[in-house]
């Protein structure tokens, strides 16, 4: 009877110290959960889990001040170490530690060194560092943001106490509400930023070795990705006169891209474009007819699809796709079954 | 050497902008380079195309550094004439305190710190990514480099979808392109930043600095408009200046400061200049006349306003018209306004009603998908407000639900000419955000926070 009293008075006692607990240990136990389950699905409980911290952090900001006082330089340590850890991990994703043999110098070393160089590569991998590395910025946000919140709750606690406590109409709990719900709205947003803002300092980084006006492919997901766009268009420019009349293809899947002329006319401006006419036959003032596979869709196609006879053509250009190389078809005609996944243009000889 | 002329571009604009802001009254010095790049970018920008259509100037090079030549030259007269000299000026340049490096660790600094950070990255991922938006390849950006090579732009009238929005955001491109600098997107992080330090400041003028730098932060991290900082389309400049304008012009109506009157009508006005094609500018047209008629004060200023912003509004369709005029252009000649295909188009009851629910469902899908984030504390601040009679704020929720309408009626009207009105989801949630910076006003001014109001009480 006398332990339950003494279990009840210190749970009456302590309500909000453990109810405290219990919601920063659920919110961050189960962000290391979905971080170790789930790798590609950060958005799961994410709700969930942010009404933990934010409910957290507004009743640590209520306890009372002597404990929060002990616990300051504990939490100042932690988040020093987890922004230190942060740096690290965002450090080994900008140069994408993967490929370190990229780099010259790495190169250099193990020339030099392979013995050390072996013993690194081997301690990377039997410590599994690189579970470390492919921790997402999700996870860095969660903790870092809950634990900032931490160090100023008492802050935003007494300010909003301050506000608050001069409310005579507005009940006290509604008030709370709002806060809490503030709280929530913020720290959502700033774990969205921030994830989003390392993951792309991390793309921005890696298109710096190219020039900027090729930065466009890598931009849009690569060669062999929308980036594509840029590239065969800036081909078709360089083996084309400004005064050129180029065929493309009609805005149907899978030419969506090349296909819509206000988008492609960016591209390829001072160049005009025409399209196949109402009989489906290739304007005569078409000068060129781009010979694409789609660069959009799934359900690739060639464009042209009608066979073009040799006496019409006067060239066939063609450009790879990986390695970007040009081969020049002459005396020869046109038929769509023999350019599958090929790309270029048709130079249509002018009578 | 690139990154130097992008800067002095742009700060040429904002130092312009700046000078504007003091010529209207605007003393505070965060508030008046919150507005200073709005200012600055949409006068040179309105003169840039004055001075081609009045003097046959090219869009060019020489035509940017008169137009900003011109706007330096009024304000410093007007400065000059009122005050009989620029001491005024040398005191706004100054910084009105010496930073302090005490307290480094606080609160406000770490909202501060985090703003920096946001604003940092929006910077440097425009200076290194070029555009790559489809809708500012299409149009936006496409002007930009007809602009760059022909120095003007009637070659539009040929090439099809040209003029269909006012140029805005294409000569802020062509303001870089016309100097070889292909960095053109970096102008939407000097707008990112109007936004944010505008809000702040007009915040700060009822609150707390650290409730007014919590709600900048809110507005930044905002999910759509984070997005819209780091691409090229002209929504987030719309809603910075509809947005701001009309803050702007709620603070006119409570404290009747000439000031915020000049000021809102501009960046309303300037709005136009940037999208024409949604009304939301009538709203602040409505304000001004109920308060003129209303308290019968600064009548004259108060018209000499609504002619301004009426101004502005036509410029750009005047252009245009005039354009298709020298090019003969009849069909663009004889296109007729929604108005008129409105009142031209005979819609039966049942058409006009049927549309109604599935309208509301679809506009209300869209538009919560903008402010679903802000809709449970926004909920509870009107509640508040509603509760404690706060009729300053409740004269600003009535501005926002003012919008909400007219964006759901946009939306109603457009079902009745297009049947496509239905896969236009993201077109309507982009019209829908000028409604993310009045909702975080809302939230960061609501009665809750208000001590000075409770003070009063």
């Amino acid at each position: 009877m006398n332990i339950q009293k003494t279990v009840t008075s210190f749970l009456k006692k302590h309500r909000n110290f453990i109810f405290f607990l219990v919601l920063a240990f659920a919110g961050v136990l189960s962000t290391l959960y979905v971080e170790y389950r789930f790798q590609y699905e950060q958005f799961r409980w994410l709700a969930t889990r942010i009404f933990f911290a934010s409910f957290a952090i507004v009743l640590y900001g209520g306890l009372p001040k002597k404990f929060r006082k002990e616990q300051r330089r504990k939490v100042n340590f932690i988040l020093i170490s987890f922004v230190f850890l942060y740096v690290l991990n965002l450090l080994a994703n900008l140069i994408n530690v993967y490929h370190l043999d990229e780099y010259q110098a790495v190169r250099d070393f193990c020339t030099s060194s392979p013995k050390t160089c072996q013993t690194i590569v081997n301690t990377f991998f039997k410590l599994k560092l690189y579970r470390f590395v492919s921790l997402t910025s999700y996870f860095f946000s969660y903790v870092i943001f809950f634990l900032i919140g931490l160090l100023f709750s008492e802050e935003i606690y007494k300010k909003a106490a301050d506000l608050l406590k001069n409310l005579p109409r507005v009940k006290l709990e509604y008030a709370w509400l709002f806060y809490l719900l503030l709280i929530y709205l913020v720290f959502q947003q700033l774990i969205f930023v921030f994830s989003t803002i390392s993951k792309r300092v991390i793309s921005v980084f890696g298109t710096l070795d190219t020039p900027y006006e090729q930065r466009w492919e890598a931009t849009m997901g690569g060669r062999y990705s929308f980036g594509w766009m840029w590239t065969y268009m800036e081909f078709i420019n360089n083996h084309t006169a400004e005064n050129t009349i180029i065929l493309i293809p009609d805005q149907a899947a899978p030419w969506e891209m090349e296909g819509n002329p206000f988008y492609t006319r960016w591209f390829i401006y001072p160049r005009r474009m025409v399209q196949l006419d109402e009989n489906r036959e290739i304007p005569t003032e078409a000068d060129i007819a781009l010979i694409t596979y789609g660069i959009f869709g799934h359900n690739k196609e060639v464009f042209p699809t009608i066979t073009i006879p040799e006496e019409n053509i006067a060239e066939i250009v063609l450009i790879d796709r990986s390695t970007l190389e040009v081969t020049t078809i002459m005396d020869a005609g046109f038929d769509p079954e023999d350019y599958q996944d090929d790309w270029g243009f048709i130079r249509f000889r002018k009578k | 050497m690139t990154l130097l002329i992008t800067i002095l571009i742009h700060t040429c604009l904002l130092g312009n902008g700046y000078l504007m802001a003091l010529v209207l009254g605007i003393k505070n010095k965060i508030e008046a380079v919150g507005i200073a790049y709005l200012l600055g970018s949409g006068a040179v920008s309105l003169l840039f195309l004055l001075n081609r259509w009045l003097f046959g100037l090219a869009l060019d090079g020489g035509n940017f550094v008169l137009s900003l030549v011109m706007v330096l030259a009024v304000c410093l007269l007007i400065i000059h004439r009122r005050e009989g000299s620029f001491n005024s000026l040398i005191d706004g340049l100054k910084l009105s305190r010496p930073v302090s490096l005490e307290k480094i660790v606080s609160f406000e600094n770490l909202l501060v710190t985090m703003l920096l950070i946001i604003f940092s990255y929006s910077f440097l991922q425009n200076y290194f990514l070029p555009i790559t938006d489809w809708d500012s390849l299409a149009l936006y950006d496409f002007r930009a480099k007809v602009i760059e090579r022909t120095g003007e732009m009637s070659e539009g009238i040929e090439l099809g979808y040209f003029f269909q929005y006012p140029p805005y955001t294409s000569f802020l491109h062509s303001f870089s392109y016309i100097f070889g600098i292909e960095r053109a997107k970096v102008a939407y992080s000097f707008i990112y930043g109007s936004l944010l330090m505008g809000f702040y400041a007009l915040l700060k003028r009822r609150q707390k600095k650290w409730v007014a730098l919590l709600g900048a932060l809110t507005l930044a991290t905002d999910i759509s408009i984070f997005e819209h900082s780091i691409i090229a389309y002209n929504n987030l400049a719309y809603l910075t200046f509809i947005a701001l304008g009309l803050i702007y012009l709620w603070f006119w109506l409570l404290d009747s400061q000439k000031k915020d009157l000049l000021v809102g009508v501009l960046l309303v006005g300037l709005s136009t200049w940037v999208r024409a094609s949604e009304p939301f500018w009538a709203l602040a047209a409505v304000i001004i006349l109920l308060k003129i008629f209303r308290e019968r004060k600064q009548f004259r200023l108060g018209i000499l306003s609504l002619l301004s912003l009426w101004l502005i509004y036509k410029f750009w369709g005047a252009y245009t018209k005039h354009l298709y005029v020298l090019y003969n252009d009849q069909v663009a000649l004889e296109k007729k306004s929604v108005v008129e295909k409105l009142l031209a188009r005979q819609h039966s009851v049942a058409a006009v009603i049927g549309n109604f629910k599935q309208v509301t469902l679809y506009f209300w899908e869209n538009v919560l998908a903008v402010i679903r984030p802000l809709a449970p504390v926004l909920g509870l601040s009107v509640l508040a407000d509603l509760y404690e009679k706060n009729k300053n704020n409740l004269l600003l929720l009535i501005v926002f639900l003012g919008l909400f309408v007219m964006i759901w009626a946009g939306t109603y009207v457009f079902s009745l000419f297009y049947d496509t009105w239905d896969l236009i989801g993201g077109s309507l949630q982009r019209v829908s955000m000028p409604l993310i910076p009045l909702a975080c006003f809302l939230i960061f001014n609501n009665s809750m926070w208000n001590k000075k109001l409770i003070e009063k009480r």
